[in-house]
C-alpha cells in the first residue's frame, strides 16, 4: 500500500489548493461511464456503452461512416470496442491540473483519486491496491490522500493480473457482451463454451484496418512527418521509399510538404493566434470626444441668453414706466380741467355774492340819503343842528356798515381764492410725487432684474467650471479603463497562448500514452484470451471424460434398473418392503419440496401425503415464476449487507430486469431485451442527478443500486433454466433448492424414485 | 373711467347738493324773515313818528308857543330821534343781511371746495394706481 495520510491541509496548501481549484477539473464521461461499468453492462446495454466511452475518451477518433451504430449486438466488434474495453479506467485530466495536483498533492485530488473513479478503483483493485473502508471514507470526504501515482497505476494497467480469472470468467460467463465473437445472425455471444479466439483476433485486425487516425486541427513538423509515414530527422522529413509507385516528391507533396531534393520540408504549423496582440492593439486604439469647448459654448450661449432676457425685461419695465407716466400726465390733466371748471363755478357764485351784497349796502346808503333828504325838506330851514348832526352820523354809520361789510366779502373771497388755488395745484404737486414713486419703483425693479443678471450668469460661470473639471475627470477614467482593458488582454492572450502551448504538449503526451498502453492492453487481452482457452480445453477435456464416464454408468445403471423393474413388474407386485422404500422416497421428497421434515410426512395420513403431494404439483408453475429471483435475497442485501430496504427493493427489482433481459438473449428475443432494458432505464431514471448545467450524472444511491443489483444478479445464480440443471447436477435431487427439486418431482412423477433413493 | 373712479365723488357730490340746497333754503328763509321784521319795525317806528310828529304843534299851541322857536327846534329833534331810529334798523337789518351772506358764502365755499377736494382726491387715487409698474414678464 502506497497510499498515506498527510494530515490536514496548512495555509500554503489552502493557498495553492484555491489556485488548483480555478483550473478546469477532470472530465467525467456522459452519464457517469467507466471502464468498469461499461464491463459489467447488462448485455443489451454493453456495446451501447463500449462506444459511447471509445469515443469520449479520444474525441478526435473517426470510426469508419459504414460502422453501425445501432442497438446492442447489431455489429461484430471492432478496435474501438477492444481499446475502451482495455482503457475502459482511464479519464481525460486536463494536464495543467493534473500537474497542478500533483505539486500539490504529489498526485491527483480525491476528485480524481482512483478512490472516487470506479473505474480506476477497479483497476486498482485488480491490481492489489484496493483502498482500505476507512481510507476510501477519508477520500471522499476530501481529505489529502496521496495515491499511487501513475507510474503504478500504468504499470498495473499492462499487468496480466488485470483481467484475473474471475473477471474473465464473468465476462464469459452469464455477462456476455452480446455479438462478442459473433455475428449478429449466430445469436449469442462468446462464452467459456464457444469462445473464438481466433475470430476475435480476426474481426480486430480488421478494424484495425479500418480505423482512420484523427487530424490534429494543428500538427507540427513532426506530427505530420509521422502522419505520411516519414521520419523526422530534426530538420526535415526523411519519407519512406517502399511505394514503387510514387516518387518521393509526389509523397512529399501529398503530405503537405517540399521536397528540397534530398528529404521533405514540411511547412511549420500555423500560429493559431495569429496577429491577435496586434489585433487587441488595433481594437484599444480608441479615443474619447473632449466635450470641453461644447460645454463653454453652451455657457457662453446661456450667458447670452440671460443678458438678452434681462434686456427685454428692463425694456418691458421702461416701456410700462412711460405708459404709467403718460396716465399721471392724463389724470393731471383732466383733474386740472375739473378742478379749474369748479373754480370758475365757484368763483362766479362768490362774485355775484359779493356784487349782491354791495348793491344791497348801495341801496341801504341810498335809503339813508333819501330819508336825511327827506327830513330835511320836511323840517324846512333848520333852526338848530340837531337833525344834521344826527344825520351826519347815520350817513357815517352807514357808510362804515357798508365799507365793513364790503371788506368782509372781500376778505372772505381772497380766503376762497387761496383755498382754491391750493386745490388746483394739487394735481401738479401729485403728479410730481407719483413721477418720483414711479421712477424709483422703475428703478428698483431695474436694480432687481441687473441683479438677477448678475447673479445668473456667476452661476453659470461656476456651473461651467464644474462641468469642465468633470468632462477632464471623465476623459481621465475613459483613458485609464482603455489602458486597464488592453493590459488585460494582452495579459489573457498571453495565458492563452501559454495554455495552447501546454495543451499542444499534453495532447502529445495523451496520444502517446494511450498507443502505448492500448498495445499494452491488446498483448494482455491476446495472453488472457489465450491462457483461458487453453484452461477451457483442459477444463472441457477432463469434463466431457468425466461425463463420458457418468454416462456410461449412467447407462449401466439404467440398463440394470430397467430390467429389474420390468422383471418386477413382470412377476410379482411391489412387496411390503418396496412399498415403504417408495413411500420413504415421496416423504423425502414432500420434505424437500415442503418445510415439512420427513419425519413429520411419514406421520401424516394417506389423505394427508397425497393431498400436500397435489398442492405441490399444482404450485409447480407458480414456483417456477416465483423463483425468478432466488428467495431471500432481499432480506440477505437487508440483513448481510445492511443494506437500506428501500435501496435493496430497487437492486431487486433491477435484478429481476436484468434477469429477465438475460433471458430473452438467451432465446435470441431482441425485443425483449430491449423491452427489459427500457424498463429498467425507467426505473433507473429518478435516481440520475442534475448539475447546474443541467447535465446528468451518477449520484451515489444510483451507483449503490447498480452495484446491488450486479451483485444479486451474479452472486445468486438463476434457477429456472434447463442450463443451469446441468450445470448444478452434482446431485440427483440438485443442492440448491428448488429447481433441482422440481426436476426431481418432475422425475419422481414420470419414472419413480431414481436409483439409489430410500 | 377705469377703478371706478367717480363714483365715491357722485355720492358725496349727492350730499354735498342737499347739504347746499338745504343751507340756501335756510338763508333764503332767514333773509326774508329779517326783511319782514325790518318793514315791520319801519312801519312801527313810522307809526310812531307820525304820532309824535302829530301830537307835537298841540303841545305847543297849548303852551302858545305854537310860531315860536322852540318848536322847530322840537320838530329837528324829532326828525333826529326818527332819523337815528330808521338807522338803527337799517343797520340791524344790514348786519342779518350781512351775515346771512356771510352763511352763503361759507356754504358755497364749503360746496365747492368739498367738490375740489373730491377731485383731488380722486385724483390722488389715481396717482397711486399710477405710480406703481405691472404687468411685468420676468
Amino acid at each position: 500500500m502506497v497510499k498515506r495520510y498527510l494530515g490536514p491541509p496548512n495555509e500554503e496548501e489552502i493557498r495553492k489548493a484555491a489556485a488548483v481549484s480555478q483550473l478546469p477539473k477532470r472530465e467525467t464521461a456522459p452519464g457517469g461511464l467507466t471502464g468498469a461499468n461499461v464491463i459489467s453492462s447488462p448485455p443489451g446495454q454493453a456495446r451501447q456503452r463500449i462506444e459511447a466511452l471509445a469515443r469520449w475518451a479520444d474525441p478526435g477518433k473517426r470510426l469508419d461512416p459504414s460502422y453501425p451504430t445501432g442497438r446492442a449486438g447489431s455489429a461484430p466488434l471492432d478496435q474501438a470496442m477492444i481499446e475502451a474495453i482495455a482503457m475502459g479506467s482511464q479519464s481525460r485530466f486536463p494536464l495543467a491540473r493534473t500537474e497542478a495536483e500533483q505539486e500539490l498533492y504529489g498526485g491527483p485530488t480525491p476528485d480524481t483519486a482512483m478512490g472516487y473513479d470506479p473505474g480506476q478503483q477497479a483497476a486498482a483493485r485488480r491490481a492489489g491496491l484496493q483502498l482500505s473502508p476507512g481510507e476510501q471514507d477519508s477520500a471522499s470526504s476530501g481529505a489529502l490522500i496521496a495515491p499511487v501515482n501513475r507510474t503504478d497505476l500504468a504499470s498495473a494497467l499492462v499487468d496480466n493480473t488485470m483481467l484475473d480469472d474471475s473477471r474473465f470468467d464473468e465476462i464469459s460467463g452469464w455477462q456476455r457482451p452480446y455479438g462478442l465473437g459473433k455475428t449478429v445472425d449466430e445469436g449469442l455471444g462468446f462464452n467459456a463454451l464457444n469462445i473464438d479466439l481466433d475470430a476475435i483476433s480476426k474481426e480486430a485486425a480488421d478494424a484495425l484496418k479500418k480505423y482512420n487516425t484523427p487530424k490534429d486541427p494543428v500538427k507540427t513538423p513532426e506530427q505530420q512527418c509521422a502522419d505520411a509515414g516519414g521520419t523526422w530527422n530534426g530538420t526535415s522529413c526523411d519519407l519512406p521509399t517502399g511505394d514503387p509507385t510514387k516518387t518521393p516528391e509526389q509523397i512529399c507533396a501529398d503530405a503537405g510538404g517540399t521536397w528540397n531534393g534530398t528529404s521533405c520540408d514540411m511547412p511549420a504549423p500555423p500560429d493559431p493566434f495569429g496577429d491577435a496582440a496586434a489585433d487587441i492593439n488595433s481594437a484599444f486604439n480608441i479615443t474619447t470626444q473632449d466635450l470641453t469647448d461644447k460645454i463653454k459654448q453652451l455657457v457662453a450661449d446661456g450667458k447670452v441668453n440671460a443678458r438678452l432676457m434681462t434686456a427685454d425685461l428692463v425694456q418691458q419695465i421702461k416701456d410700462s414706466a412711460d405708459r404709467r407716466k403718460t396716465q399721471i400726465k392724463s389724470i393731471k390733466e383732466t383733474s386740472e380741467a375739473a378742478l379749474e371748471k369748479q373754480n370758475t363755478n365757484r368763483k362766479a357764485i362768490q362774485t355775484q355774492l359779493s356784487a349782491t351784497a354791495k348793491q344791497r349796502m348801495a341801496t341801504m346808503q341810498a335809503d339813508t340819503e333819501a330819508q336825511i333828504a327827506a327830513g330835511r325838506l320836511t323840517l324846512g330851514p333848520q333852526l338848530t343842528s340837531e337833525f344834521e348832526e344826527v344825520a351826519a352820523m347815520v350817513t357815517g354809520l352807514t357808510d362804515s356798515i357798508a365799507a365793513g361789510h364790503e371788506g368782509s366779502m372781500s376778505r372772505i373771497e381772497a380766503i376762497a381764492n387761496i383755498a382754491a388755488a391750493q386745490r388746483l395745484a394739487a394735481p401738479a404737486l401729485l403728479m410730481a410725487d407719483a413721477q418720483s414713486a414711479l421712477g424709483d419703483e422703475q428703478f428698483r425693479l431695474e436694480n432687481e432684474a441687473q441683479a438677477s443678471l448678475l447673479q445668473t450668469l456667476a452661476s453659470l460661470t461656476e456651473q461651467e467650471n464644474a462641468l469642465v473639471l468633470q468632462e477632464a475627470q471623465r476623459i481621465e477614467a475613459f483613458n485609464n479603463n482603455r489602458d486597464l482593458a488592453e493590459a488585460s488582454a494582452l495579459v489573457s492572450l498571453g495565458m492563452a497562448k501559454l495554455q495552447n502551448s501546454i495543451d499542444t504538449v499534453q495532447r502529445a503526451e495523451d496520444k502517446a500514452e494511450r498507443l502505448d498502453i492500448r498495445l499494452a492492453a491488446e498483448k494482455t487481452a491476446a495472453t488472457a484470451a489465450a491462457e483461458s482457452k487453453r484452461r477451457w480445453e483442459a477444463d472441457f477435456q477432463q469434463k466431457e471424460d468425466t461425463l463420458k464416464t457418468s454416462v456410461s454408468q449412467w447407462n449401466k445403471t439404467f440398463d440394470f434398473t430397467k430390467e429389474e423393474a420390468e422383471a418386477s413388474r413382470e412377476t410379482t407386485k411391489l412387496t411390503a418392503g418396496e412399498k415403504a422404500k417408495q413411500i420413504a422416497a415421496q416423504n423425502q421428497l414432500l420434505s424437500s419440496m415442503t418445510a415439512y421434515t420427513p419425519e413429520q410426512v411419514a406421520a401424516m395420513t394417506d389423505t394427508q401425503r397425497n393431498t400436500l403431494f397435489s398442492n405441490v404439483q399444482n404450485n409447480l408453475d407458480d414456483i417456477k415464476r416465483a423463483a425468478s429471483v432466488r428467495p431471500g435475497t432481499f432480506r440477505w442485501l437487508v440483513d448481510d449487507l445492511g443494506t437500506d430496504p428501500a435501496i435493496a427493493g430497487m437492486a431487486v427489482a433491477i435484478a429481476e430486469q436484468m434477469r429477465l433481459m438475460d433471458t430473452a438473449n438467451e432465446a435470441g428475443d431482441a425485443a425483449a431485451a430491449q423491452s427489459a432494458q427500457d424498463t429498467m432505464d425507467a426505473m433507473l431514471e429518478p435516481y440520475w442527478g442534475l448539475d447546474s448545467t443541467m447535465q446528468r450524472y451518477e449520484t451515489a444511491d444510483m451507483r449503490e443500486i447498480k452495484s446491488l443489483a450486479n451483485t444479486a444478479f451474479t452472486a445468486l445464480p438463476r434457477l429456472d433454466g434447463e442450463a443451469n440443471y446441468e450445470d448444478f447436477a452434482e446431485h440427483p435431487f440438485g443442492l440448491w433448492g428448488i429447481s433441482n427439486s422440481t426436476r426431481g418431482l418432475t422425475s419422481f412423477i414420470s419414472n419413480g424414485p431414481p436409483a439409489g433413493v430410500g | 373711467m377705469a377703478y371706478g373712479a367717480g363714483f365715491t365723488g357722485s355720492n358725496q357730490t349727492t350730499s354735498r347738493a342737499v347739504t347746499l340746497g338745504y343751507g340756501l333754503d335756510d338763508i333764503q328763509r332767514a333773509r326774508e324773515a329779517t326783511e319782514r321784521t325790518g318793514v315791520l319795525n319801519r312801519f312801527t317806528s313810522n307809526k310812531k313818528f307820525q304820532n309824535l310828529a302829530r301830537s307835537l304843534p298841540g303841545q305847543f299851541n297849548q303852551r302858545g308857543m305854537i310860531d315860536s322857536g322852540l318848536r322847530q327846534r322840537a320838530r329837528e329833534r324829532l326828525a333826529a330821534q326818527k332819523q337815528l331810529e330808521q338807522h338803527g334798523l337799517a343797520a340791524q337789518t344790514a348786519e342779518a343781511q350781512a351775515q346771512l351772506d356771510r352763511q352763503r358764502a361759507l356754504l358755497e365755499e364749503q360746496f365747492a371746495g368739498g367738490m375740489m377736494d373730491d377731485t383731488v382726491a380722486d385724483a390722488l387715487r389715481r396717482f397711486g394706481i399710477a405710480q406703481t409698474i405691472q404687468g411685468l414678464v420676468s
